[in-house]
C-alpha cells in the first residue's frame, strides 16, 4: 500500500483530463502525473524534470505511437533502477500491433479499455482497489 | 837670533787672523795699492802687506819681491806684531837681532825695515804693513806717520773684506736656509704674484720654480678657499701680518694639500714674505683626531658608556659627554661636579660606594662597583663603574679614573631572567609531576627523561638516556613514524596518540605533544614530548567499540530472530484462525455453544497475533534508526484521529499551538495513535471527549491527551505501563495489554517522560514530553 | 471480457493457505482450473515437464521449503516458455527485500496474506476483477 505515483503517458489531452477527474470522483489516492509523449515520460523517470519518489507505476499505450511505446518499455525494463515498475498497458485501439511485444515485457497487466467517462470510473475504480491491495516496495 | 818670540794673546790672535780668512787669498788690488803707497812715501823698493802666521809671515801684497811667504823665525814684522808702534830697523847688519838673519846676509840682502802693525779693533796684530830697503836709511816722522796709517788702512779694507765675507757667509746661510728649508718660503707681492720660491715649492707642488716665479698664485688655490684668501691679501696689504692662515693648494699632480701660512707683508713694496707648511698629513691627523674624539663620544653614547676622573686632593671631578648623559646633568665646573654626582646617588649604596673609595685608596687596585642613581622623577638606573688609581711620586693615590656604563636594561633584563628562569623551574616541576616527559636531541637522542616516563616505559633513566627514542617508538608503522618527523623537523608541533613499547614487550598509550625547540635560524635542535597515560583509556574504548560491535551484531540477531519469529509463530495462527471460521461455515447446524465455542477460539488467535505483533514492535523500540523528519503535529494528529476515532460519539478537541517539529515520525505516530485509540477503546460516555493539548517547556515539548472516560485509580498509575499488563480482563476488554508499555518505552528511549493525572470515573489524562 | 479460463498455479507449501485460496476462489466464483504446487522445484517439475497445462497466471507464496519463492521466479523468468507467465505474489512476508526482489523480477503484484479470511476474501475478489480487466 502507501501512497505511489502513476505516470500517465499518453498525448491526448483530453484523456489525461479524464483521467484526472475519474481519479478524484474515485478519490484514488495515488498521485497522478502525466507526460505527452515517451520522450517527456523518460525525463520524468530519469531526466531533467526527474520525479521524486519515481512513480511505481506507469500507464501507457503502446498502440498510438507505432513503436515508441515499446521501445520506451524496452528502455524502462533495461534500467536499473527503473525496471521494477509495474506497467499497465491501457489501450482503446482496436489495432493490437504490439501485443505481444508488450506481454513479452512483463507487463502487469494489458487492458483494453474506452476512455468514455463513465466506463472509464469503472476502469479506474478496479485498477484502484487493486492497486489498494497490492504492496509497494519502499524503493524510491 | 832664532827665538820665535810670541805676543800675550797669541792663541787668539791666529783666531781672529783665521777669522780674518785673509791667509793664501788671491792678491787684491786694494792691498796692492797700499803697498805701493807705502814703498812710495818711504821710498824703498820693497813694501809688504804681510800677515803672521803661526809659523810663518804670508805677504798679502808685495812690491819689489817675488816670495809669498817665508818663515816666520826669519821675519822682522814678528818684531813688528809684538808693539803698537812702527818698528824701525835702520841697519839691520848692525841690529844684533837680525844680523844673522839670512834675508840680511841673503837674499834679499834686507838693510832697511819699517812696519806698521796691523792691528785690529780689538787689539790683535795680524801682521805688518812694512817697507824694506838693501841699503841703511831712516824714516823721518811723516812716513811712519803715512805707514801707521797705511797700516790702519789695511786694517780697515781687512776688517772691510771680512765683513763683506762674513755677509756673503750669513747670505748663503740665509741661501742655503731657504733653499734647503723643508717649508715653502717664498716672496710674493699683494699683487697676487709669486716673485720667488723655494725648492720646496717643488718638492711639495710639484711646480718647477720657472713655473711658478712671475705666475699669480691665486691660480693654485682651491676655488673654495679664494675668497678668504683674498680677504688675507687684503690685510696684508694694510700692514697685518698673517699668522698660520690655511689653504689648500693644487698640485702639479692635481691633487690638493693644505698649507699654513705665515706671511709678513713690505707695505713699501707690497712684498710678501711667506713661509707655508704642508699641514696636510697634520690636517689629516687633526681629522682623524677630531673623528676619533665624535666616534668615542658616540660609542660612548650608544654603549652608554661615560668616563671620568676624579682628584682626590681637590675633590674635582671631570666627566666625558656620555658620563653627563647618563646622569642626565648639564655641565658643571669640576668642582662643582663631585656634589651634583653624590646627590643623584641611592642613598642605599652611597656607603657602599663611601666604602670601596677607601679601599682603593688604602690598597691602589683597581675597582669595579654597581650602584643605583634616582633621579627627581624616582626613575632608577643602575650604573656599573670601574676606576682605576693614579699615584704620585710618592706612591700615594691622588688620582682616579675610570667608566661608567648604564647597565639599567641589563640588570632588569637579569632580574626579569632570574624571575622567568624560576617561573621556567616551577613549570618544569609541574609538568615533570603531571606529565610524561622526555627531551630528545636533533638526531632523536635522549637526553632527559622524567620519573614518569621511566615507571610507564618501565626503563630505568640510564637506560634511556643517550638512546635512540626509537627503542621506545620503533615499531610504529612507517607511514605514522614518517609523519611525526615530517612535522616536527619541519619545526611543527605534532599532536596526536601513539602507542609505544615498554621494556617488558607490553604496549602503553600516550597522547603526546611533540614541541620542537628552533634555534635562531628556525632550525630545531631538539624536541620536547610532553604526553599522558591513555592506557586505560584506550583499552575502554576498544572495548566499547568491541562491545558496540557485539551489541549491534546482537540486535540484528535479535530483529532476525523477532521477525523469523513472529512470522512463523503467526503462519499456524492463521490456519487456526481460518480453520475454525471454514468449520463453522460449513457446518450451518453448528449448536449455539459450539460455534460460541470457535468465536473464543478465533478471539484468541487474533489476540495472539496481536500480542506477537506488540511484542516485535516492542522489541524493536530503540534499536532502530528512525530519521528524523518535519512533522507538522496538529495535520498528524487530525490524521491519526480520523483513521481510529470513530465519526460518531466523540468529541476531539486540539489546542491551537502544536508546533511543527523535527522528530521521528513513526515514534509518535505510535504514540498517539496508542494513547487515542486507548481513550476510544476505554469511552464509557454516550459522548467520548477526547482533548489534545501542548505544551513548551525550556527543553521539552510537553503533550496531554485528556479523556472522559472511566479514568484510572492511583494505585495502578504505574502498573498500567507494565508490559502484558491490562486494566480489565481481557475478556471484558480485549487489550494486548502492551500498547502503554510501548508507548512509555518509546518516550523514555527518547528522553522524555511519561506520567497519568487520573481518578477513578474522573476521566484520564497522559501527560508525556519529548526532548526538544 | 475475457471468456475462456485461463489457468491459474498457485505455489504453495502451506496446507491451509491452499485451502484457503481454494474456498476464497469458489466464494468469488472464480471457475479458472487451479493446480497447485507445493514448492518451486514442484512448481518446476511439473512446469518443464507439461505435467499440467501451462498457465497464464501463478500465485507464488515466498517461504516455501527447498525452493523458496524468488528462487523460483529467477529460474522462471530465465525460461524462454514460462517468462511471460503473470505472476502475482502472495505471503505473509513483509519484508521489504522480498517486494524488491519480486519486482524485480516483474511480478504483476505483492499481496500480503491477511489474518482474516474475510479479508482475503475481499482480496481475492479485488484479483478477479482485475484479471477480467486484463487481456492474458
Amino acid at each position: 500500500m502507501g501512497n505511489a505515483s502513476i505516470l500517465l503517458v499518453d498525448n491526448r489531452k483530453a484523456i489525461i483530463e479524464s483521467f484526472r477527474k475519474s481519479f478524484s470522483e474515485i478519490e484514488v489516492k495515488h498521485t497522478l502525473f502525466s507526460a505527452a509523449n515517451e520522450n517527456e515520460a523518460w525525463s520524468m523517470l530519469d531526466g531533467s524534470q526527474k520525479l521524486s519518489p519515481v512513480p511505481k507505476i506507469i500507464l501507457i499505450d503502446v498502440n498510438r505511437t507505432k513503436n515508441k511505446g515499446i521501445q520506451f518499455l524496452n528502455a524502462i525494463r533495461n534500467h536499473t533502477d527503473l525496471k521494477s515498475i509495474l506497467v499497465f498497458v491501457i489501450t482503446d485501439s482496436e489495432n493490437e500491433i504490439n501485443k505481444a511485444a508488450a506481454l513479452n515485457l512483463n507487463i502487469a497487466g494489458y487492458i483494453p479499455m474506452s476512455f468514455e467517462s463513465q466506463t472509464l470510473n469503472s476502469f479506474v475504480s478496479v485498477l484502484n482497489e487493486y492497486w489498494n491491495i497490492i504492496e509497494f516496495s519502499s524503493q524510491k | 837670533m832664532k827665538i820665535n818670540l810670541k805676543p800675550e794673546n797669541e792663541i787668539e790672535r791666529l783666531q781672529v787672523l783665521k777669522d780674518y780668512a785673509i791667509l793664501d787669498s788671491l792678491s787684491e788690488q786694494e792691498y796692492d795699492s797700499i803697498a805701493q803707497l807705502a814703498s812710495f812715501i818711504c821710498g824703498t823698493p820693497i813694501a809688504l802687506v804681510n800677515l803672521i802666521d803661526e809659523d810663518r809671515q804670508w805677504f798679502k801684497s808685495k812690491v819689489g819681491i817675488n816670495v809669498s811667504e817665508t818663515s816666520r823665525e826669519l821675519s822682522f814684522c814678528q818684531y813688528t806684531i809684538l808693539g803698537d808702534d812702527v818698528f824701525e830697523v835702520q841697519n839691520a847688519t848692525e841690529n844684533k837681532l837680525f844680523s844673522e838673519n839670512p834675508l840680511v846676509t841673503g837674499s834679499p840682502n834686507i838693510r832697511f825695515y819699517a812696519g806698521a802693525p796691523l792691528r785690529t779693533r780689538n787689539g790683535f796684530n795680524m801682521g805688518s804693513l812694512c817697507v824694506i830697503d838693501t841699503e841703511p836709511r831712516a824714516l823721518n816722522v811723516e812716513q811712519k806717520n803715512a805707514l801707521k796709517l797705511l797700516a790702519d788702512q789695511v786694517v780697515a779694507l781687512l776688517d772691510s773684506r771680512k765683513k763683506h765675507l762674513d755677509f756673503l757667509e750669513s747670505q748663503k746661510e740665509i741661501q742655503n736656509f731657504i733653499e734647503l728649508s723643508k717649508d715653502l718660503v717664498c716672496i710674493a707681492n699683494v699683487n697676487g704674484l709669486f716673485y720667488k720660491v723655494n725648492p720646496a715649492f717643488t718638492k711639495v707642488l710639484g711646480y718647477s720654480k720657472e713655473e711658478l716665479e712671475g705666475t699669480p698664485f691665486i691660480d693654485l688655490v682651491h676655488p673654495d678657499d679664494l675668497a678668504q684668501t683674498y680677504k688675507e691679501v687684503e690685510k696684508l696689504s694694510k700692514g697685518e701680518l698673517t699668522i698660520s692662515f690655511e689653504n689648500r693648494y693644487r698640485c702639479k699632480s692635481g691633487d690638493y694639500i693644505i698649507l699654513s701660512w705665515n706671511t709678513s707683508p713690505e707695505p713699501n713694496t707690497g712684498n710678501l714674505y711667506c713661509i707655508a707648511r704642508n699641514v696636510t698629513k697634520e690636517k689629516e691627523a687633526e681629522q682623524h683626531l677630531i673623528d676619533g674624539n665624535n666616534l668615542l663620544e658616540e660609542s660612548q653614547h650608544i654603549a652608554k658608556i661615560g668616563s671620568w676622573k676624579f682628584n682626590l686632593v681637590t675633590n674635582d671631578l671631570v666627566w666625558s659627554e656620555g658620563h653627563y648623559r647618563i646622569f642626565e646633568l648639564d655641565q658643571l665646573p669640576s668642582d662643582q661636579l663631585y656634589k651634583e654626582y653624590r646627590s643623584r646617588i641611592h642613598t642605599d649604596d652611597l656607603v657602599k660606594l663611601d666604602q670601596v673609595s677607601e679601599d682603593v685608596i688604602q690598597t691602589g687596585k683597581d675597582f669595579k662597583i654597581k650602584y643605583r642613581i634616582v633621579f627627581p622623577d624616582q626613575r632608577v638606573k643602575h650604573i656599573l663603574e670601574i676606576g682605576q688609581p693614579f699615584k704620585n711620586e710618592k706612591g700615594e693615590v691622588i688620582e682616579l679614573k675610570g667608566i661608567i656604563q648604564d647597565v639599567t636594561e641589563i640588570t632588569l633584563a637579569e632580574q626579569k631572567i632570574i624571575q622567568k628562569s624560576k617561573e621556567i623551574r616551577d613549570i618544569r616541576s609541574a609538568l615533570d609531576e603531571s606529565a610524561i616527559v622526555s627531551i630528545s636531541d636533533q638526531q632523536g637522542l635522549l637526553t632527559y627523561v622524567n620519573d614518569n616516563f621511566c615507571s610507564i616505559s618501565k626503563y630505568t633513566k640510564d637506560e634511556l638516556i643517550g638512546k635512540d627514542q626509537r627503542t621506545i617508538t620503533g615499531h610504529f608503522p612507517k607511514a605514522f613514524a614518517k609523519q611525526i618527523l615530517k612535522t616536527i623537523v619541519n619545526g611543527n608541533v605534532w599532536k596526536g596518540e601513539m602507542r609505544n613499547l615498554a621494556k617488558d614487550g607490553s604496549y602503553y598509550w600516550e597522547k603526546a605533544t611533540i614541541v620542537p625547540f628552533l634555534d635562531e635560524k628556525n632550525k630545531p635542535y631538539q624536541y620536547i614530548s610532553i604526553s599522558t597515560d591513555i592506557t586505560d583509556q584506550k583499552n575502554a574504548e576498544a572495548n566499547l567499540q568491541s562491545a558496540l560491535l557485539n551489541l549491534g551484531k546482537k540486535n540484528n540477531e535479535l530483529d532476525q530472530f523477532a521477525y523469523v519469529v513472529s512470522h512463523d509463530l503467526k503462519a499456524p495462527l492463521r490456519a487456526i484462525n481460518n480453520l475454525s471460521e471454514w468449520i463453522v461455515e460449513d457446518m450451518p447446524d453448528m449448536p449455539e455453544a459450539v460455534s460460541a465455542n470457535f468465536d473464543l477460539l478465533r478471539g484468541r488467535v487474533l489476540r495472539m497475533e496481536n500480542l506477537i505483533n506488540g511484542v516485535l514492535e516492542y522489541s524493536r523500540i530503540g534499536r532502530t534508526e528512525i530519521e528524523k523528519e518535519k512533522i507538522d503535529l496538529k495535520l498528524m494528529l487530525n490524521q491519526i484521529i480520523d483513521s481510529i476515532v470513530p465519526k460518531q460519539g466523540f468529541e476531539i478537541t486540539i489546542g491551537e499551538n502544536f508546533p511543527v517539529i523535527e522528530s521521528e515520525r513513526i515514534l509518535l505516530q505510535q504514540v498517539f495513535s496508542n494513547l487515542i485509540s486507548n481513550a476510544v477503546k476505554y469511552s464509557d460516555k454516550p459522548v467520548g471527549k477526547i482533548d489534545c493539548q501542548y505544551k513548551a517547556l525550556p527543553s521539552f515539548h510537553q503533550f496531554s491527551i485528556k479523556d472522559n472516560g472511566p479514568g484510572i485509580a492511583i494505585e495502578y498509575h504505574k502498573k498500567v505501563f507494565k508490559v502484558f499488563q491490562t486494566i480489565e480482563a481481557r475478556d471484558v476488554k480485549e487489550s494486548t495489554g502492551i500498547g502503554l508499555s510501548i508507548v512509555k518505552k518509546i518516550i523514555e528511549e527518547k528522553g522524555g517522560s511519561i506520567h497519568i493525572e487520573s481518578e477513578e470515573n474522573k476521566g484520564c489524562s497522559f501527560i508525556f514530553t519529548f526532548p526538544k | 471480457m475475457n471468456q475462456k479460463l485461463v489457468n491459474i498455479l498457485l505455489v504453495e507449501d502451506d496446507e491451509v493457505d491452499v485451502m484457503n485460496v481454494k474456498r476464497a476462489f469458489s466464494k468469488n466464483n472464480i471457475m479458472n482450473p487451479l493446480f497447485v504446487a507445493g514448492n518451486g522445484v514442484e512448481a518446476l517439475e511439473m512446469l518443464e515437464n507439461h505435467i499440467i497445462p501451462l498457465p497464464k497466471i501463478i500465485i507464488l507464496d515466498i517461504n516455501m521449503p527447498k525452493m523458496n519463492g524468488i528462487e523460483f521466479l529467477k529460474i522462471m523468468r530465465e525460461n524462454e516458455i514460462l517468462k511471460n507467465i503473470s505472476v502475482f505474489v502472495m505471503t505473509t512476508s513483509n519484508e521489504d527485500s522480498d517486494k524488491i526482489n519480486a519486482y524485480n523480477l516483474n511480478v504483476a503484484g505483492y499481496i500480503l496474506k491477511p489474518l482474516s479470511f474475510e479479508k482475503f476474501l475481499t482480496s481475492v475478489a479485488t484479483l478477479k476483477n482485475f484479471w477480467q480487466l486484463c487481456e492474458l
